[in-house]
């Protein structure tokens, strides 16, 4: 305890005696660490959930697969009512499904997200009410229900944080529900929507009388929680629910085909888990590079601390002389690292809030929508801490081992120069890794960035520039209505609405078959994305028809049913000619819909997205229960939306929400790409920076420890621009080593990103270049000073130097 | 001089060579030399002559490339780095031409240093370290910083330093070299007295003068051994 105690009051002697150093490596340390943590903080929020749920690693997700198409999907409520049953009380088990609806209070009204969940949806999550109760019913089914909870924002925004609300009542959907219970402060559901009202499922029929899909098998809307008991391991558990799958199918056979159930742990559930393999990616990639930051922050300060050993060497070879073992030495030097990381550390808990703020700002539309709120808690302080332990080791090995090999004959030997060579080629090889990664670094924002660009540029196939967009809560009588006087304003060229606009968040996929493919490989079902389209949607997304025509006003429920398909869809069952007047098979659907028209192929859920088969369907013989898309096409699509928003706000029977150019959809889907570059070029940014301050360091060490040579040159008839020269010539030489370095692990890190950047060739000779002139200029600019420094010794005095 | 019968330093056919770029340099060559317990030795020698690499030899700060180098009988090839600390720690005490004092440590620091390595609780630190203060007259500057003394009184610092953890040799490089003559007898004879209080005392030299006070001389010439001599000093 002694000898500890010794080793660290001798450490922070050390430091104290060269506070300029330490202060140069703390900072530098604690930004790089206060990043980290800041984005550790952040990507366990997103990528392990912080949905304040009891014991979430107990609660488990079930999707819907099929071995036909990739993804996860939700599961009707039929099947799930099965499940249900088939697990029986072991596992209890709660399903619910998001919906837009209008609610009405006291202060207005206003279209909010709506949980409608099953009678146990609380007692199955473990969420405890802040005020009233949970779902006080009981049933699921044959219940009248009246009652309604509310989350916590809501209340708080829509209902004055009244104490008494409970008992008071809400419209929703014009239906008067009862207000049974507050949620807890920052829970607003079980998945990525922010919900502020939460329904009961028994209570569907009186809220959504006009929602038909209730008890289809074929609906997918629902996603399930079951919590397990301690006593069934997950593996049992979704071996269960496999072979529950297999029965369902077997008693449903046309109408469940071959979807099966799959279950995935809550934790990976929250974002979806087709979204959080992205984000997992997103967040692995985001993780290097901010290690990549930590790593050039280490190799800065291990750099300085070499240069201060060199300075040490006669003291520390006398502490050997003096009988300080080899393991005494190192212990020593570890400690004085340990001492400055640790230090590093606890500032950078202090900054990590603000930096976590800033990086929050940053984060993807998608996660915009979750009240998903990253907290410094114990286990990113764990983090905080094995990093700071990790980083300490990390840039005090170097001089650590050092020390330990000190040799302790120098204190006999008054010029002693042993270990300079050495010493020098160490510290260059430090400065070579930070350049080669902060090259990595700052081209894989370099990469993110290209795909941006590209994607930005990418021609949709409609008319994205001229339109706007809103959500519209209407009938479709009143949305008819809408459209027809909007299309009637000045400046506006067309209205039209849609059941969902490309690069939306929601998706509707439908199994169809084709009467007479003529290709012999066509599939013989296929899931495709469709649309319920108004007559004039074509024309008003400026999309091109190719053949046949398009919908009028006789494509109603009255009428034969019809589909409009693009050219991809075309190309998978015919071999050229027009499928106009063929026929397809909706699934469940037992009448024939004949194709009339041929479009061209638009993107849908991304620019990046590679051409997908798509079917548009009547609206008025496919009537959309949820809300409508309503777009508005014009040169000035700013000035149509205010138009339109006046337009609509006296109508009683409409709501229409979320203006926006569609132009900010698409840029939304390109969000987390164009998230993740920002994040990137930040931190990229920051490894330069690094990386040059160290290059700076370690010259101007260089060039002080080199004054007697440089003095002896100047002696011997070398004039400023030869030590300029030869000093910048030497920093260039470790710039071209890293930068080589860099290109190698740059090729390497575009391979493994291959599949997610877009139309960026590997070894792309604009960013590999950029990046590297970027690398070199700030490096040589480092550098610049401190051999100009060195210009201006005296070579009198100098070659006197000790 | 009585010879005790089991030296304390024995040195059989030691050489040392230095290998640099590929140059071998023989710094010292079949060295036969045994020190007793309690003997007064001084080691002389041109530069070049091989002084300074027997110090680091008998010092433990270096091992030989040839021959066997026993330190109290045991065999110093076969201790390892480690193990060979800790022999200088406890057995062996240094003082050097220049001073070789830590700068940032005040004096009564410098002198701890060895029983801070020997793992000396502070107190039982505290009670010796002002003893040997007092014995080398430095007793009233014990919280001074080096560049605040004198060459000698950093000298009697450095003596004070190498006599603490009282070892049982006590080796000298050059002690008087950065001395004024009055300075230098001081420390000659505070080395005398820790030899006639029992000490072994090796010092290297090239000053002809300092040998006097030596019992015995060993000369030095291209690495060997060329001349041993007695003396009636000491």
């Amino acid at each position: 305890m002694t000898t500890l105690a010794d080793d660290l009051r001798q450490a922070w002697r050390q430091l104290r005696r060269q506070p300029g150093v330490a202060l140069a490596i703390v900072a530098t340390l604690t930004l790089a660490l206060g990043v980290n943590t800041a984005l550790f903080s952040i990507l366990r929020a997103v990528v392990f959930g912080a949905v304040p749920v009891h014991d979430p690693d107990a609660l488990v997700a079930i999707y819907t697969v099929d071995r036909k198409n990739p993804g996860h999907m939700p599961v009707s409520d039929a099947t799930a009512f099965d499940v249900r049953d088939a697990l029986g009380d072991e596992v209890p088990l709660t399903f619910f499904a998001v919906r837009s609806v209008a609610v009405a209070t006291p202060e207005g009204r206003t279209q909010v997200a709506a949980i409608l969940a099953t009678a146990n949806y609380f007692d199955v999550i473990g969420v405890p009410p802040a005020l009233g109760t949970g779902f006080t019913a009981t049933a699921d089914v044959g219940a009248d229900v009246d009652e309604v909870v509310v989350s916590h924002a809501f209340w708080r925004s829509h209902l004055a944080a009244d104490p008494d609300v409970v008992g008071q009542r809400i419209v929703v959907e014009g239906v008067p529900l009862t207000i049974v219970g507050v949620g807890p402060e920052g829970f607003a559901g079980t998945n990525l929507f922010d919900a502020s009202v939460f329904v009961p499922y028994a209570s569907h029929g009186a809220v959504f009388p006009e929602v038909p899909w209730f008890g289809m098998r074929r609906f997918l809307a629902f996603e399930i929680l079951a919590r397990l008991p301690e006593s069934l391991p997950f593996e049992v558990f979704d071996a269960r629910i496999t072979a529950i799958a297999e029965r369902i199918a077997a008693a449903n056979p046309d109408e469940i085909g071959t979807r099966r159930l799959h279950a995935v742990p809550f934790a990976h559930a929250i974002l979806g888990p087709d979204q959080r393999a992205t984000v997992v990616l997103a967040a692995a990639l985001g993780g290097t590079i901010v290690g990549f930051v930590l790593l050039v922050a280490c190799a800065n300060a291990a750099n300085l601390l070499l240069a201060r050993a060199s300075t040490r060497h006669g003291e520390l070879a006398l502490r050997g002389v003096l009988g300080a073992t080899p393991g005494r030495l190192l212990r020593q030097a570890l400690f004085e690292a340990l001492l400055l990381a640790g230090c590093a550390g606890l500032l950078s808990i202090a900054i990590a809030p603000t930096l976590r703020d800033g990086l929050w700002l940053l984060r993807p539309p998608l996660l915009q929508m979750a009240s998903l709120q990253p907290a410094i808690d114990g286990r990113v302080l764990g983090f905080t801490a094995a990093a700071t332990l990790a980083t300490g080791l990390i840039f005090g090995a170097a001089p650590a081992l050092r020390a330990a090999r000190i040799d302790v004959t120098s204190p006999l030997r008054h010029h002693a120069t042993a270990g300079a060579a050495s010493h020098r080629r160490v510290r260059s090889a430090l400065v070579v890794t930070q350049v080669a990664l902060s090259f990595v670094a700052l081209l894989a924002a370099g990469l993110l960035l290209r795909s941006v660009t590209n994607a930005t540029a990418v021609d949709p196939g409609f008319a994205v520039d001229e339109l706007a967009a809103f959500d519209l809560h209407a009938t479709p009588t009143a949305a008819a209505q809408i459209t027809d006087a909007l299309a009637d304003m000045p400046g506006i060229e067309a209205a039209a609405v849609a059941s969902q606009l490309p690069f939306g968040h929601n998706e509707f996929r439908r199994t169809i078959a084709v009467d007479a493919p003529t290709r012999s490989d066509a599939p013989t079902g296929l899931l495709v994305r469709t649309a319920s389209v108004d007559p004039g949607w074509r024309a008003a997304m400026g999309i091109a028809e190719l053949a046949g025509r398009d919908f009028h006003g006789d494509d109603d429920s009255k009428h034969p049913m019809v589909a409009i398909v693009n050219d991809t869809f075309a190309a998978v069952y015919w071999d050229g000619g027009t499928p106009v007047g063929q026929n397809i098979r909706f699934a469940g659907v037992r009448d024939p819909v004949r194709i009339v028209g041929v479009v061209t192929t638009t993107k849908t859920g991304s620019v990046t997205e590679t051409p997908q088969p798509f079917v548009y369907i009547p609206l008025a013989q496919w009537p959309h229960q949820a809300d409508l898309q309503l777009v508005v096409r014009s040169s000035a699509p700013e000035a149509a939306i205010e138009a339109v928003m006046a337009a609509l706000e006296a109508r009683d029977d409409a709501t229409v929400s979320r203006p926006r150019r569609l132009t900010e959809d698409r840029d939304a889907a390109l969000g987390p790409m164009r998230s993740a570059a920002v994040l990137l070029l930040l931190f990229g940014a920051l490894a330069v920076a690094l990386a040059t301050s160290g290059i700076h360091a370690v010259m101007t060490y260089a060039v002080r420890q080199r004054t007697r040579e440089i003095g002896i040159r100047m002696a011997l008839g070398a004039q400023a621009h030869h030590v300029h020269r030869q000093l910048l010539g030497e920093a260039v030489a470790l710039v071209l080593v890293g930068n080589g370095l860099g290109v190698a692990g740059g090729l390497i890190l575009q391979h493994a990103l291959t599949d997610h950047l877009f139309a960026v060739p590997l070894g792309d000779a604009i960013t590999f270049g950029g990046v590297a002139l970027v690398v070199t200029v700030a490096a040589l600019a480092a550098a610049w000073c401190p051999a100009r420094a060195a210009t201006r010794i005296d070579p009198a005095r100098a070659i006197h130097h000790r | 001089m009585s010879r005790e019968p089991s030296p304390l330093l024995t040195l059989d056919a030691v050489g040392k060579v230095y290998v640099n770029d590929e140059i071998e340099t023989h710094a010292l060559r079949d060295v036969y030399l045994s020190i007793d317990p309690g003997e007064f030795v001084a080691i002389a020698g041109p530069s070049g002559s091989g002084k300074t690499t027997l110090l680091s030899l008998l010092g433990l700060l270096d091992v030989p490339s040839a021959g066997t180098y026993r330190f109290g009988g045991e065999d110093v090839a076969r201790l390892s780095a480690t193990a060979r600390a800790r022999v200088r720690n406890l057995d062996v005490g240094f003082v050097f031409q220049s001073f070789n004092l830590i700068a940032d440590l005040t004096v009564f620091e410098n002198v701890e240093l060895p029983l801070v390595y020997r793992g000396v609780d502070p107190r039982t630190r505290r009670a010796r370290v002002r003893e040997v203060l007092e014995r080398v007259d430095l007793g009233n500057r014990t919280d001074h910083l080096p560049t605040q003394l004198s060459g000698g009184q950093q000298q009697r610092v450095a003596v004070a330093r190498a006599i603490v953890g009282a070892p049982r040799v006590l080796l000298a490089d050059e002690p008087t070299g950065n001395l004024d003559s009055a300075n230098s007898t001081a420390v000659m004879e505070l080395l005398r007295e820790l030899h006639r209080g029992g000490s072994t005392v090796c010092i290297v030299t090239h000053e002809r003068q300092l040998t006097r006070w030596a019992g015995r001389i060993i000369r030095l010439l291209d690495g060997r051994i060329v001349a041993e001599d007695a003396t009636e000093a000491a």
